[in-house]
């Protein structure tokens, strides 16, 4: 057996060394170099054990050589385990080379040095970094002796199933896609050389070079102008930066400081924004804040983009927009059917939902800025604490978090939960929570019923949502889901001042599906919605004797008991398609705001609200439900989830309102 | 004038400017439950938001005095969520001027309205407070 010890320097490795090895040591070099290399032998439970003691080092880069006499070692001899002597004493710095060494290797036993001088220091849950690395994690006092045949035995008999290090989305795809087109490559470790190449290591970038050729540096470099691109920052800084967040998450769940307050800023932000009492009502505010910013900002940016398509009424008359414009235009060389439909069926509809693109956009403006600047990372490890009494681990808040964006991407997201329960529950849990679609339509609804008071109803409509999915999250986890949370490390990056470009990139990317949507799906439908209110013809248009009209008398039963009109029953009917629709079908059906305004109460108004944040989500997210599980019955399940709490919370907040005259 | 006098004064100076802001952040609450005072706007999350900030630094407030990180933790992250609050009302005002001369297009319209709200005052005095942070690297922890 071969055991090899890894660490950085100063953190007793040598001591651990001699009390493993005692006298049967050899002291030599590394071949080829004047780097010391010691080497011993010591006999356990009937096992002859060859330790090597590798250079000590601060990571594993190819800057020094004892740098890579370290990870060659480790790479090329594949010891049975790697001993990482992580100083205890000052435990997050030394936590970084455990960010490399994991991905260099699975055999990793920990040992927590110098453990007398960190429990002065801080006090150390030692279980909980088991549970986390999922690796052996061993206190020792080497200077003492103290932990030795501990580590030994952990080190013959455990089983090693680390958590891996995560990157962001946009890393990890690129990362995946280098790995894949090493596939023909004599290497170990794929994913490690793929990491390496997007870092520019020179050695790996050699290596390949020599075993591939050119064309995967090119690809590599590509990838690595994209991300230094994205996040704004050298390619080393980025990577760095995601390895401290891992140590720093890390360390803030096993290491309570018996000292308070910090050095760095983000110490002594973080003591502040996730403390047990005030970490709440921050986020709270920061979210309110948030809101009010996109909305008030955005009111300037919509209000132009409504009188570019629809003009405006002013005391001498009308002043065309692109829809009159183009409707007289067509006139011209078009039936008026055929110009009617086109401009005011789906210019019309494409009008109403571009204008509340800038709420979008300046939502995901403010979700990336928060992202980036650090700060999602301490909401998440907030709510983590929060959701893990729902049987849910971190990961499982990330993509509940990233379902305000899209249902879909959030779904597919909950692949990183490695537990089947935990994947289910998040599967669930996540139509629950509004994504951007619903949010347009809220932003759309309290535009015209709540102007004074919009931030504060989408954000009270945010909080239910939130509220519900940890109720039902945890009775879901009490019954049909059972089970308890899986460990895993929440990343804790500094805080920094994030980038323009950056931040405009992460803003495009999320936003350019609502766009593309909007040329595509949106216009359309807003033709059948148009096609269903003109027909049959002669009739008035989106009149009672209209098809939509006929369809509207036919169900206006169903939403007597929760105030819903027959108009919003049939929006919520198209809006299964996508829900922008939704708003499509207002604008058609109205035409201008104030007609809508007169054909519902705000009492209805905010019934219809409840009802959208939680019925059925969209078809796209219902397929997605399926490919991830593979049964209808789930997927029947989500639907069911969905309505019967949209018309609880509609019918209760309805006639609740109407018992006490509010709104009505 | 020594550092320590100099933080006694920014600390004593943002806490006048804490109570000032709770007093606010009240009477927008009470204003949004229809109970009018001092004109403040009906706005109650934003009235919390007030209130929040200035716990938060009145929380910090004894051992900043002392030099200690722990206390100046609290003092930063208040002043910096008055200072947010304060520019977020900045970019609605310069919204609301922007929104009321787009709807203003064909129109003859008298000039905008100005209504400051007092979150705006408050980010320019609340600028006057940073002082400990600047001097942060003076500060210690608590057991040394």
């Amino acid at each position: 057996m071969l055991i090899a010890l890894a660490g950085n320097p100063n953190t007793g490795k040598s001591s651990l060394f001699n009390a493993i090895t005692g006298a049967h040591q050899h002291i030599g070099n590394w071949p080829g170099v004047t780097v010391e290399k010691k080497e011993g032998f010591v006999e356990f439970e009937g096992k002859k054990i060859r330790v090597v003691d590798l250079p000590g080092t601060y990571s594993l880069t190819a800057y020094s050589l004892e740098e890579l006499i370290a990870r060659n070692f480790i790479l090329e001899e594949e010891p049975d385990v790697v001993i990482d002597v992580i100083d205890a004493s000052n435990l997050e710095r030394n936590l970084y080379l455990l960010t490399e060494l994991i991905e260099l290797t699975d055999k990793i036993v920990v040992a927590l040095n110098m453990f007398d001088e960190a429990k002065k220091k801080y006090k150390i849950d030692v279980e909980k970094m088991r549970r986390l690395l999922g690796l052996p994690v061993v206190p020792t006092v080497a200077i003492k002796g103290i932990g030795v045949k501990d580590l030994l035995y952990n080190a013959v008999h455990s089983k090693f199933n680390p958590k891996k290090q995560v990157y962001p989305e946009d890393i990890e795809k690129r990362i995946e896609k280098l790995a894949k087109a090493m596939e023909n490559i004599n290497v170990k470790n794929k994913r490690w050389h793929a990491i390496k190449l997007i870092e520019n290591d020179s050695e790996v970038r050699k290596k390949v070079a020599s075993l591939a050729g050119k064309n995967i540096i090119h690809m590599a470099e590509h990838f690595r102008h994209e991300i230094e691109d994205i996040y704004g920052d050298d390619i080393e800084s980025i990577m760095t930066s995601f390895r401290y967040s891992f140590a720093h998450g890390l360390f803030h769940e096993v290491a309570l400081p018996l000292n308070v307050g910090g050095v760095t800023i983000t110490d002594m932000i973080d003591h502040v924004v996730a403390h047990k009492i005030f970490g709440l009502p921050i986020f709270l505010i920061i979210m309110y804040l948030a809101f009010q910013f996109v909305f008030t900002v955005a009111a300037p940016f919509q209000d132009a983009i409504d009188f570019i398509f629809n003009g405006k009424d002013v005391a001498s008359g009308h002043i065309n927009g692109l829809i009159d414009i183009s409707y007289n235009w067509m006139i011209t060389f078009l039936p008026d059917w055929a110009a009617s439909f086109i401009n005011y069926g789906m210019l019309r509809g494409l009008g109403a939902v571009l204008t509340f693109t800038p709420i979008i956009m300046l939502l995901f403006f403010i979700l990336s800025l928060l992202e980036d600047s650090g700060y999602l990372a301490r909401v998440a490890f907030l709510m983590d604490r929060l959701m893990r009494k729902i049987g849910m681990e971190g990961r499982g808040v990330i993509s509940l978090m990233l379902g305000f964006g899209c249902n879909v991407p959030a779904i597919m997201s909950t692949r990183a939960l490695k537990n089947q329960r935990e994947r289910k529950l998040g599967i669930a849990l996540n139509p629950l929570i509004p994504c951007g679609a619903r949010i347009q339509v809220f932003a759309f609804l309290t535009s015209i019923f709540f102007k004074e008071n919009q931030a504060l109803i989408l954000w009270s409509l945010l909080l239910l949502s939130m509220a519900v999915v940890a109720l039902l999250g945890y009775i879901y986890s009490k019954t049909i889901f059972k089970g308890e949370a899986e460990p895993f490390v929440m990343e804790l990056p500094p805080y920094r001042i994030p980038s323009l470009k950056g931040i405009t990139i992460h803003m495009w990317e999320k936003s350019e599906g609502f766009l593309k949507k909007a040329g595509t799906i949106i216009i359309g439908a807003a033709g059948i919605i148009w096609v269903f209110a003109a027909l049959p013809w002669g009739v008035k248009f989106g009149g009672p004797d209209s098809l939509i009209g006929q369809l509207a008398n036919f169900l206006a039963p169903i939403g007597e008991p929760f105030g819903i009109t027959p108009e919003a029953i049939i929006a919520l009917f198209f809006g299964f398609f996508a829900k922008e629709v939704v708003i499509d079908v207002f604008s058609v059906l109205y035409g201008s705001k104030e007609a809508l305004l007169a054909a519902m109460t705000p009492l209805q108004a905010y019934s219809l609200l409840l009802f959208i944040l939680f019925y059925t989500p969209c078809v796209a997210t219902l397929a997605t439900v399926y490919e991830e599980t593979k049964s209808f019955k789930f997927v029947l399940f989500v639907i069911l989830e969905g309505f019967v709490l949209a018309l609880l919370f509609s019918f209760v907040a309805y006639n609740i309102g109407l018992l006490l005259g509010v709104g009505i | 004038m020594k550092l320590e006098f100099k933080i006694l004064i920014s600390v004593i100076y943002a806490s006048i400017l804490s109570l000032f802001s709770i007093i606010i952040g009240l009477a927008e609450i009470l204003a949004f439950f229809g109970f009018s005072i001092i004109n403040a706007p009906a706005d109650i999350i934003g009235g919390f938001s007030l209130i929040v900030a200035a716990s938060l630094i009145l929380y910090g407030a004894k051992d900043t005095i002392k030099l200690l990180y722990s206390g100046l933790s609290f003092y930063i992250v208040g002043i910096a969520l008055l200072l947010g609050i304060g520019l977020l009302h900045i970019f609605i005002l310069l919204a609301d001027i922007l929104d009321y001369y787009i709807l203003c297009i064909g129109e003859n319209c008298s000039p905008y309205p100005i209504c400051v709200r007092p979150e705006i005052p408050m980010f320019f005095l609340t600028l006057l407070a940073i002082y400990p942070f600047i001097v942060r690297f003076k500060f210690r922890r608590a057991e040394e």
